[in-house]
């Protein structure tokens, strides 16, 4: 194991009431390094995510955060290293965007690591990677819910994470910062930040990560580059659904055409 | 931000001073004490005091305890009755009456309110269990004091003795009249400790705002900060309403009306809820006081009288906001 290893998990399965969620799932989390996790819904991604936050404990295996066992960290050591971005975007008072931002500085304010200065200066650079410092001001519940969903990833940046556990980020994002966000992950990811995203967009993952995982009924199906990973055949098999796959001045483009065996969807002129 | 905090908090620190002095000064109809020094210091200590330091805290207590409530239940109609505390306190001072505990020992009433309150936030936490969400906690909460409800009024109905009945119900309806300094001495130390247990849950409270999920990433130990709560109203309220009884609205009405001015944000709201619980308490029972000659009017209902015109101010506003 290289010392670019941010977190891992080992032989992994959860049970959640009678249901297997996820079944031995072995994976490593490297510094520097976009993996979008894919899957059908209730393939487990959600859950794999949680486990990989602390926030569920795995029925068997290991999870490691930097070569320590999760459970051996405190809750404040473990926020200091990973940040979660749930898929529910739960807002419940009419604070200001400014102050739901600084909320991701609170880890390094319990820990006694952080000076007012820096995060300020944290904050600012969140606000601005995720264009929401326009509304820094105004409460967050007078956004549109893309807007609200924006001020939530840059509440996640400001955590400073090395690895960054996102849940569907881009759902719900106009086009332009769909892109934006990737982006983010992607410059982050130059300066070492690791992050690990679900998304349901295989054009986005194939040409923002660096690794997927694509997962089913709790399975690891297939990990590595986006091109082995994503083989029309894999996606029939996995998905159900016809997809076409091209590439666009270097960039994979992925078109479902038609459920398999099911209805053809066809495209208009 | 922090330009706008500090003078909130001297505000309401200046309101609660001045309430206080207030409370000091007024009596029965008229300002000022008649009399010699030493009676005058007879009363202002003996009489008076108790009753301004009971108000101040109990003020705190309530509007503390509302606060960190509305938050952590992310609910904005918690009040600190809302987990059973102030119905089993309730019951507890009840019983005491009607078993003549009240009248045969000094300390009786407060200690059996007390205990009412200890045993009802027990039977919540048991029902609720840990590390469950807020809504068990709420429901948990609505059926004890459901529960409380019921066997007050069979203690009630069932009683042969309508003196007792008339305490009961008087006591329920609160009052920080004729409390002594002994009193005051025993209760207040619970409640402080109490409202130190509040304060520490601040942070989580924020973070909360955000869903228990993204809370726990970032380092809230939710199981902690539940415990730090429940126990933080228990001892707060509990003591507060075993000396004085059932004071309703200060809990409800003070973080609404200081929630805006604090920017929504929960851990803000904690000690600006306490500061004005205690100022709204100390000038309800300043201004009670001076009315009692001509008219006896209790606490609680004189703190629904001054509260229910803020709200209604703020239910019209917010109207006004969500008009399509």
């Amino acid at each position: 194991m290289s010392d670019t290893t941010l977190a891992t998990l080992d032989h992994v399965s959860l049970t959640l009431g009678a249901r297997p969620v996820l079944r031995d799932v072995s994976v490593r989390f490297a510094a520097g390094e976009v993996v979008a996790l894919v899957g059908p819904n209730g393939a487990g991604k959600s859950s794999l995510l949680k486990v990989l936050a602390g926030l569920i404990v795995a029925t068997s295996g290991t999870v490691t955060s930097a070569g320590r066992a999760l459970g051996s960290l405190t809750p404040t050591e473990l926020a200091t290293r990973h940040a979660y971005l749930p898929q529910g975007r739960d807002v419940h008072w009419p604070m200001s965007v400014r102050a739901i931002v600084t909320l991701g500085r609170l880890p390094h304010q319990l820990s006694g690591t952080t000076s007012a200065v820096h995060d300020d200066r944290v904050v600012d650079d969140a606000m601005a990677a995720m264009d929401v410092t326009a509304f820094a001001e105004r409460p967050v519940l007078a956004l549109s819910g893309g807007e609200q969903a924006r001020v939530l990833i840059a509440r996640a940046l400001a955590q400073e994470p090395r690895l960054l556990i996102a849940d569907e980020p881009t759902a719900g994002l106009d086009l332009a910062h769909q892109l934006s966000v990737m982006q983010v992950l992607r410059a982050r990811a130059s300066t070492g930040v690791g992050s690990i995203v679900a998304l349901h967009d295989l054009s986005l993952a194939a040409r923002f990560a660096d690794r997927l995982i694509l997962l089913a009924d709790g399975q690891m199906v297939a990990a590595g580059t986006p091109a082995e990973v994503l083989t029309a055949p894999r996606i029939a098999a996995v998905y159900g659904v016809e997809m076409m796959i091209t590439t666009v001045e270097g960039v994979p483009v992925f078109a479902p055409l038609s459920t398999v065996g099911g209805r053809t969807i066809t495209p208009s002129p | 931000m922090s330009e706008r905090r500090a003078p909130l908090s001297m505000w309401l620190t200046m309101a609660v001073l001045l309430a206080f002095a207030l409370s000091l000064c007024v009596g029965p109809g008229l300002i000022g004490i008649r009399g010699d020094a030493a009676a005058r210091l007879l009363i202002v200590r003996e009489i008076r005091l108790p009753r301004a330091l009971l108000g101040a805290c109990v003020g705190a207590a309530l509007g503390l305890s509302g606060a960190a409530l509305q938050g952590y239940l992310r609910n904005a109609l918690a009040e600190p009755g809302v987990i059973g505390v102030s119905g089993g306190a309730a019951l507890g001072a009840v019983l005491a009456i009607h078993l003549g505990l009240a009248t045969a020992l000094p300390f009786a009433l407060p200690a059996a309110g007390l205990l009412g309150a200890a045993l009802a936030t027990l039977l919540v936490v048991m029902l609720a269990g840990e590390g469950t969400g807020p809504v068990p906690l709420m429901l948990a909460g609505v059926a004890v004091s459901a529960l409380t409800s019921a066997a007050i009024a069979l203690a009630l109905t069932i009683s042969g003795n309508p003196f007792a009945a008339a305490e009961s119900v008087f006591w329920m309806m609160g009052s920080l009249a004729d409390r002594s300094l002994a009193q005051a001495a025993l209760a207040i130390p619970v409640m402080l400790v109490g409202m130190f247990l509040l304060m520490q849950v601040a942070r989580a409270l924020d973070a909360l705002t955000l869903g228990d999920n993204a809370a726990q990433s970032l380092g809230v130990d939710l199981v902690r900060a539940r415990r730090l709560l429940i126990a933080g109203v228990a001892l707060s309220v509990g003591a507060a309403t075993a000396v004085t009884g059932i004071i309703g609205f200060v809990g409800l009405v003070v973080p609404h009306l200081l929630r805006g001015a604090t920017g929504h944000q929960p851990s803000r709201l904690l000690a600006a809820s306490a500061l004005g619980g205690a100022a709204l308490l100390l000038v309800a029972d300043t201004l009670l006081r001076l009315l009692s000659p001509w008219l006896d009017i209790r606490i609680g209902v004189l703190t629904a009288l001054l509260g229910a015109p803020f709200f209604v101010l703020l239910v019209v506003r917010m109207r006004r906001d969500l008009a399509p």
